[in-house]
């Protein structure tokens, strides 16, 4: 009886170390340098994604949008918040690039080409990206302390199970879509 | 009170509950991806990623490409426009040529790092005094050829020569025997069949990519003939293996069989029946190695599937052909009816600023005492023996180079030559009729001096007035300026009669578009067959009987063939195309002897052995690779950007090395 407990308790450690303190120990938050509302510019200025995160004229996707493109709205405060405040003096005024931590990186021997997934296959941003665009603040950046990763990567989810289709941007899930699009890619397609 | 047997039972809980949980899963993805992230492996720097259209002037056929651009920095060259998906392993690779180990950063002067002015210092002294001072442009018909031919004239006793032109030689042997009244040009985009003798044309030579992309649309039928089984021959439908040195043979042998299927009205027939009847296709056959029944079939092939046309010129690794096989080549396009007929060879206006080049071969031996070598575009192979049998004894020469590779480091100084990408670059192709240009993406290193600021040094030097405008920069915007002054062609899809200014034009040209010409009118070029007079007859057929000198046969048993691509004398190679090379096996790598496995055998040797390649003036060492393709008795030497083994290989005073004989042994 004794012994059964102390085995048990073991297991239940165990199970509670990796359900609920591996993802605290593995994962490091960081501030965004600058919080942004994504609802504030889509609801209130009527913008919609393409309006900051564009395609230039060769089809290639711009991705975060440069200092100058906020500029074009933002060489003056608009509104008084500390956060507009930040962004013109310590940004749009000095002309100096926002270091946005991106969620959704992917690592530098992946290539990935919006133009391709959005123009093309007709995905809807939020397939990958969820409701990231309606949200009031940016939430913190999480890193995988040991690869070195965004969270986003693997999924808010640790065990990666009964995932919405946006949570989760690894290989896997590539070709999961992949798969179910019957789109072909090959290896060099989607790594350099 | 814990006991042991409590804290063993704890671990083994943990132990047999550690699967049900996501640590070893997660913590062996997460190692996996750490270990290919080590911190030390460097980290290209994020910046605002861009591309520029351009077009790939590492060889001549000027595939357009877009450069891919994080901040001011190119990371990759990716196909566009009508290259049908893809571009070569050298131009996708292009973008590393300037961080190539052989790369020079600073000019050269008896083989130590010197200023420019200290190598223009030493060629004015070399060229005072009323010396011979030659200059070998190896890429003619660019802006920066214009400028050197305006250095040579004011120079006075300068001449300007280039070495014969492979992709034009078949077309200038038919403009001769029109009588030199029109200028023409291969109809490649309706062409139905196209043989190639030697001729690479898939693989670097001008259109190659409109060719590959017809190709691939099974719109042109492509047949090659040829000593090896070259990239072409094994994208061709069918290869024609033909014994070394036979290609003359192999001509007058396929002409036999188009007469016999009925031959068209034509000046100088009766002289030319004359000349196939003393060369029967049994003849033909024994030196080709052919069938008879070849002939007849390929003949077929040609007039069945018409407008056909046939296109010498030789690969780019073993040289020219000799001017008797052109012309009869040239004759072959003659009978098949093709000259003046869309999809054959057509008339083309003159290019602008278009000039008959001295060729260097046409030098007298031993003439030149400074030789001002072009290497910066070059992209033919040119065996040392073909450039020192023209230099004076103490012959001082100066190689305008990007490498430190090939004839640049045997030459007493180097001009350190801006890399691709750091410079303006073009592709003029007069027999295509086309033209684009490549403006820098790169901030040149310090140390390196344009072709251009080099001649103007030099002037400066020598006391010559060279002008106003004298870069290639201006060069280039006047003939933009020109072409639409003339209102000819179009460009970006726009008539150039309908730009407003030559700025316009100009402008499309440097963000990657393609300038291509207007057709000529159709004129009546009525070409004439040759062998219409005894000693032309003659001296076709000594071609046609000629092989490899029999004198310099004993003891070397094998011909020696030069094998490359367009990079062959391009200088250097950037590593992903080396590495496909070498992986892929699509192209023999360089330092690579190829034979067939039967005369290989008998020799006693086998593939991989270290083996010396001898001939009469050398031997250089080659790893030996065999390969059931290469024809017996014959062995294949790969070339690599500097051309090593070229210098096997003896130049006649026609300027070809086509073949030599060697003999290969264990190293």
């Amino acid at each position: 009886m004794r012994s059964g407990f102390f085995f048990f308790a073991g297991a239940a450690l165990m199970l509670l170390g990796g359900w609920v303190g591996l993802p605290k120990a593995l994962y490091k938050q960081q501030a965004q340098p600058l919080d942004f509302t994504h609802k504030a510019h889509v609801v209130k200025a009527e913008m919609d994604c393409t309006s900051c995160h564009d395609f230039r004229q060769d089809g290639s996707f711009a991705g975060i949008p440069r200092i100058d493109n906020c500029a074009a709205c933002h060489a003056e405060p608009v509104g008084t918040t500390a956060n507009e405040k930040k962004l013109v003096e310590k940004y749009v005024t000095p002309e100096k690039e926002i270091g946005w931590l991106v969620y959704s990186r992917q690592p530098i021997n992946t290539r990935f080409s919006h133009a391709i997934h959005v123009r093309k296959a007709e995905l809807k941003c939020e397939r990958c990206h969820g409701e990231h665009g309606k949200t009031e603040t940016l939430r913190p950046f999480e890193y995988n302390v040991v690869s070195g990763y965004s969270r986003d990567i693997w999924g808010r989810s640790i065990s990666r199970l009964r995932r919405a289709s946006h949570e989760g941007m690894k290989m896997d899930d590539c070709m999961d879509c992949h798969k179910e699009k019957g789109a072909e890619a090959g290896c060099l397609g989607c790594h350099r | 009170m814990l006991k042991r047997r409590d804290i063993m039972m704890l671990g083994g809980g943990s132990i047999a509950a550690l699967p049900l949980t996501p640590i070893p899963y997660k913590l062996l993805d997460d190692v996996s991806i750490w270990t290919q992230n080590w911190p030390w492996i460097p980290v290209p720097m994020a910046g605002a990623a861009s591309v520029k259209n351009s077009v790939c002037t590492l060889c001549r056929a000027g595939c357009p490409i877009g450069v891919r651009m994080i901040d001011d920095r190119p990371v990759s060259v990716m196909p566009r426009g009508e290259a049908p998906g893809a571009i070569c392993a050298l131009a996708c690779g292009s973008h590393q040529l300037p961080w190539h180990p052989s790369r020079l950063r600073t000019c050269l002067l008896d083989g130590k790092p010197a200023g420019c002015d200290m190598v223009v210092e030493a060629v004015a002294k070399a060229a005072s005094g009323g010396r011979t001072v030659a200059i070998l442009d190896e890429r003619p018909g660019r802006a920066m050829s214009s400028l050197y031919r305006r250095f040579a004239s004011a120079l006075g006793s300068g001449a300007y020569t280039t070495p014969v032109i492979q992709e034009t030689e078949t077309l200038e042997a038919l403009e001769r025997l029109c009588g030199g009244k029109a200028k023409l040009r291969f109809d490649w985009a309706n062409a139905q069949t196209v043989l190639s003798v030697g001729a690479p044309l898939l693989d670097g030579w001008p259109g190659a990519a409109g060719l590959i992309a017809r190709r691939a649309k099974g719109a042109v039928k492509l047949i090659h003939a040829g000593p090896d089984y070259s990239r072409q021959a094994q994208l061709s439908e069918r290869f024609i293996p033909l014994a070394p040195g036979s290609e003359c043979a192999f001509a007058l042998g396929l002409a036999g069989a188009l007469m016999a299927q009925g031959a068209p009205e034509a000046e100088g027939l009766r002289g030319f029946e004359s000349i196939v009847t003393r060369f029967p296709i049994e003849r033909a056959s024994a030196m080709t190695a052919l069938k008879p029944e070849t002939f007849n079939e390929l003949a077929r092939m040609l007039t069945g599937n018409s407008p056909a046309v046939v296109v010498g010129g030789g690969d780019f690794a073993s040289g020219p052909f000799e001017a008797g096989t052109e012309e009869l080549l040239a004759a072959l396009n003659i009978l098949l009816g093709s000259v003046g007929r869309e999809g054959g060879i057509v008339g083309r206006p003159e290019w602008p600023g278009e000039a008959v080049s001295k060729r260097w071969n046409e030098l007298p031996d031993a003439s030149v005492d400074v030789l001002i070598a072009d290497r910066t575009a070059a992209g033919f192979a040119l065996p040392p023996s073909a450039i020192e049998r023209k230099l004076a004894k103490g012959a001082f020469v100066v190689a305008v180079s990007t490498w430190n590779e090939g004839y640049a480091s045997r030459a007493r100084a180097v001009i350190a030559a801006p890399a691709p990408m750091e410079d303006w670059a073009e592709n003029a192709a007069a027999g295509l009729a086309r033209w684009s240009v490549a403006p820098a993406v790169l901030k040149r290193p310090e140390g390196t001096v344009r072709p251009d600021e080099f001649l103007a040094a030099l002037a400066g030097a020598l006391g010559l007035s060279l002008g106003e405008g004298f870069a290639i920069e201006d060069e280039l915007k006047n003939l933009a300026a020109r072409i639409h002054s003339a209102k000819r062609g179009e460009a970006a899809g726009q008539p150039v009669k309908e730009m407003a200014a030559a700025g316009d034009l100009w402008k499309a040209l440097s963000e990657g578009a393609e300038w291509s010409d207007s057709n000529a009118a159709a004129t009546d070029l009525r070409p004439r067959l040759p062998g219409a007079k005894p000693d032309e007859m003659e001296r076709l057929l000594t071609v046609a009987n000629s092989h490899l000198p029999k004198s310099k046969h004993e003891g070397f048993p094998l011909a020696l063939l030069a094998t490359g691509w367009a990079a062959s004398g391009a200088g250097a190679k950037p590593p992903l195309a080396m590495k496909v090379e070498v992986e892929s096996l699509l192209r023999r790598p360089a330092g690579r002897a190829a034979m067939n496995p039967v005369t290989a055998n008998g020799l006693g040797l086998k593939a991989g052995d270290p083996v010396k390649v001898e001939t009469h003036r050398g031997e250089q060492r080659m790893i030996l690779a065999l390969d059931d393709a290469v024809l017996p008795n014959a062995v294949e030497a790969a070339l690599d950007g500097a051309c090593g083994a070229l210098h096997l290989f003896e130049t006649g005073p026609d300027g070809t090395w086509r073949q030599a004989w060697a003999r290969v042994r264990r190293a």
